[in-house]
C-alpha cells in the first residue's frame, strides 16, 4: 500500500519545512503549498489522502480551499490548522466539511495522532 | 245856439270832457300805482323767503347755513348781520349733532382705553406666568443653580442648592459666595464666579474630590445685572464613563492581545515543528533547520520590537525640527536596501514641525520600507511635501508614492488595523505604528492609490509658523 499523500498549505516557510520533514520521517508522502493558488493546483492534481490547511493565507482563506478539496478530492480529509482560536471559526470550517480544527502551536506527535486517526479510517474502508 | 233840453248839457260839454279825462287819468294812475305796488310786494316777498329758509335751517340746527343775497340792496345789511349772527351761533352753540358726534368720540376713546387696559392686563398675566414658570423651572432643576450679581452677592438659590446648603432661602440670599460652606461645590463655585466677575466671560470647571462636580457660570453681557452659575454632581456619570473607558481599553487590549497571540503562535509553531522534525531525524543536514529557526526567532524579535514601538507612551516633549533632515536620514538608512533592490528614492521634503524626532524618523522609515517592499526593480519611490492651501494653522501634506500594485480597494479600511498584512512575513504593525505616531503629532494619515497607479500614503502634519517660534 502506497504511503498516504498529504498536502500541507501554510505561508510560513518554517512551519512547512518542519511539518514536511516530520511527516516524511513518519512515512508520509508530503506536498507543500504556500498560498491558495498553489494549493488549488495540488488539489486538482493526483489523489490526496489528507490536506492540512492554514486558515489565513496571502491570497485567501481555508474556506475556499475546503470547497475546492471537497470538489476535487472528495475522499481527502481536511484538517484546518490555525493560529486563530475561535469557536465560531471552528464551527464554520467543520460545517463546510473539515474533519478537524487544530490550534497552533501543536506538538507534531499530537498532529500525527490526529492524522493516524483520520487516515486509519481510510485504511479501514479500503 | 243851443236850445231845448240838451242845450245846457251841450253848453257844459268841455267841463264834462275834462272831468272824464281827469277821471281816466286818475284811474290809470291808480291802476299803475297798484300794479307797481303789487310787483314790489312780490319782490320783497321773494327776498323775505330767503330769510325764512335761513330761519328754517337754523331751526333745523344747520348753523353752517348762510344767506346768499341777490335781493334789494337795502336788505344787504340785514343779511350781513344775519350771517354774522349765524357765525357766532355756530361758534358758540352746542348742537345736538355735535353732541352726538362728541359722544361717539368719547365712546370710541373709552373703548380704546378699555382695550388697552385689557391688553395690559393680559401682558401682565403673561409676565406673571413667565415669572412663575421661571421660578418653578429654577426650583425644578435637580442641580444647584444660583444667580450672582456683579458684586459677587447671591441673588437667588434654587431648591436643589437649598437642599445642599440647609436652612431657608433668606439665609443665603444677599450673601457673598465666599461666606458659603467651605466645601465643594461652594469653594469651586466661589472661585469660578470670581473669574467671571474679573473678565465677564463664561467659565467652566470640574472638581474631582470625594465627589465629582461639574460647574459652569455664564458671563456678564453688557446689560446683564447677574450671572447664572450651575453645579452638578456628575460622580455617577464620570464613574460610568471611566468604567466604559476601562472596558473599551480592555476590549482594545484583548483585541491586541489576540493579534499578538496569533502573531506569536505562527513562529512558535514553526520553531517547535522544526525542532520536532530535527529530533525525529537527527542525521539530516543542520543548515536548513538552523536557517529556518533563526528566521523564526528573528521574526519574533521583530514582532516584540514593533509591539513595543506601537505601545510606546507618547512623549509630550516635542522639539521643533525640520522634516528635511528626518527624510534625509531615513533615505540614508534605507540606501543599502534600495541598492539591493535596484531602487531609488527621490525626496523633496521640508517644513518645521514640533516632533519626537526618533518617532518621526520611524514614520519615514516604515512608509519608505513599505514602498521598497512593494516596488519593482528599477522603480523610483517619491516622497514630497506641499503646503496644504487655506489652512490655519498651516498644514503640511507629505506624499509617499510607490509604483507597485497599490492597495486592494477592500483592504483600504483595514490597512491601519494592527496585524493586518498581505505581505508574507509581515507583522502588520508597520502602518499602525505610523498611524499612531502621526496622530500623536496632531496630524492625520490616509492611504489610497495614485491615479496613475501605485500606493499613495498622505501624511498631514501641523506646521510651526515662524511667528510661533519662541527662542529657547
Amino acid at each position: 500500500m502506497p504511503p498516504p499523500r498529504i498536502l500541507i498549505v501554510d505561508d510560513n516557510d518554517g512551519i512547512r519545512l518542519g511539518v514536511r520533514l516530520y511527516l516524511q520521517g513518519c512515512g508520509f508522502e508530503v506536498l507543500e503549498a504556500s498560498d491558495c493558488a498553489t494549493a488549488v493546483r495540488a488539489l486538482r492534481g493526483d489523489a490526496l489522502d489528507l490536506a492540512i490547511l492554514d486558515y489565513s493565507l496571502p491570497d485567501g482563506t481555508a474556506l475556499e480551499l475546503i470547497h475546492e478539496a471537497r470538489a476535487a478530492q472528495p475522499q481527502a480529509k481536511v484538517v484546518v490548522l490555525t493560529a486563530y482560536p475561535s469557536v465560531k471559526l471552528a464551527e464554520e470550517v467543520q460545517e463546510r466539511g473539515a474533519a478537524r480544527f487544530l490550534i497552533k502551536p501543536i506538538e507534531l506527535s499530537d498532529l500525527r495522532e490526529v492524522l493516524d486517526e483520520l487516515l486509519g479510517d481510510r485504511e479501514g474502508r479500503s | 245856439v243851443l236850445t231845448g233840453a240838451a242845450a245846457p248839457a251841450i253848453r257844459r260839454f268841455p267841463e264834462i270832457q275834462a272831468t272824464v279825462i281827469l277821471s281816466i287819468a286818475g284811474i290809470g294812475l291808480l291802476v299803475g300805482v297798484g300794479v307797481g305796488f303789487l310787483l314790489r310786494i312780490r319782490y320783497v316777498h321773494r327776498s323775505l323767503a330767503e330769510f325764512a329758509r335761513a330761519a328754517d335751517a337754523v331751526d333745523g340746527e344747520d348753523l353752517a347755513y348762510r344767506i346768499t343775497w341777490n335781493g334789494p340792496a337795502e336788505f344787504a345789511p340785514f343779511v350781513d348781520r344775519f350771517n354774522s349772527m349765524l357765525e357766532r351761533l355756530e361758534a358758540t352753540t352746542v348742537t345736538k349733532r355735535r353732541l352726538e358726534h362728541g359722544d361717539a368720540a368719547v365712546r370710541a376713546a373709552n373703548q380704546s382705553l378699555n382695550t388697552e387696559i385689557a391688553a395690559r392686563a393680559e401682558m401682565l398675566k403673561v409676565v406673571e406666568n413667565a415669572a412663575q414658570a421661571w421660578r418653578r423651572t429654577f426650583d425644578a432643576v435637580d442641580f444647584v443653580l444660583l444667580t450672582v450679581d456683579r458684586s459677587g452677592k447671591v441673588q437667588r438659590v434654587n431648591r436643589s442648592a437649598l437642599l445642599l446648603l440647609g436652612g431657608r432661602f433668606d439665609d443665603w440670599i444677599g450673601r457673598p459666595l465666599s461666606q458659603f460652606p467651605a466645601h465643594q461645590p461652594w469653594l469651586a463655585a466661589n472661585s469660578l464666579v470670581g473669574e467671571v466677575i474679573a473678565d465677564s466671560v463664561a467659565h467652566r470647571a470640574q472638581v474631582d474630590e470625594d465627589k465629582v462636580w461639574e460647574l459652569a457660570c455664564t458671563g456678564f453681557g453688557s446689560s446683564d445685572e447677574f450671572c447664572v452659575l450651575w453645579a452638578r454632581d456628575v460622580t455617577k456619570t464620570v464613574e460610568l464613563q471611566r468604567a466604559v473607558l476601562r472596558s473599551e481599553a480592555m476590549g482594545a487590549m484583548g483585541e491586541l492581545l489576540a493579534g499578538v497571540a496569533h502573531e506569536v503562535r505562527n513562529p512558535l509553531f514553526a520553531i517547535t515543528a522544526l525542532l520536532d522534525a530535527w529530533s525525529l531525524q537527527p542525521g539530516v543536514q543542520q543548515v536548513p533547520f538552523l536557517q529556518m529557526l533563526r528566521q523564526e526567532v528573528m521574526r519574533m524579535r521583530q514582532l516584540m520590537e514593533e509591539l513595543l514601538e506601537y505601545g510606546r507612551p507618547f512623549s509630550s516633549q516635542l522639539v521643533l525640527g525640520d522634516l528635511q533632515s528626518v527624510a534625509a536620514e531615513a533615505v540614508s538608512i534605507l540606501d543599502p536596501a534600495c541598492k539591493a533592490r535596484g531602487l531609488s528614492i527621490r525626496a523633496d521634503v521640508s517644513g518645521r514641525v514640533r516632533m519626537d524626532r526618533a518617532r518621526m524618523l520611524r514614520v519615514f522609515l516604515n512608509l519608505l520600507q513599505n514602498a521598497i517592499d512593494h516596488s519593482d526593480t528599477g522603480a523610483t519611490i517619491e516622497v514630497e511635501s506641499r503646503l496644504r492651501p487655506n489652512t490655519k494653522p498651516g498644514m503640511l501634506d507629505i506624499f509617499f508614492r510607490d509604483h507597485g500594485k497599490g492597495f486592494m480597494a477592500a483592504d483600504l479600511p483595514k490597512v491601519f488595523n494592527p496585524f493586518f498584512t498581505r505581505r508574507p512575513g509581515g507583522t502588520g504593525l508597520g502602518l499602525p505604528i505610523v498611524h499612531r505616531i502621526v496622530e500623536e503629532h496632531g496630524g492625520a494619515i490616509t492611504a489610497g492609490n495614485h491615479a496613475e497607479g501605485g500606493a499613495l500614503i498622505t501624511v498631514q502634519l501641523p506646521l510651526v509658523e515662524e511667528a510661533d517660534v519662541v527662542p529657547a
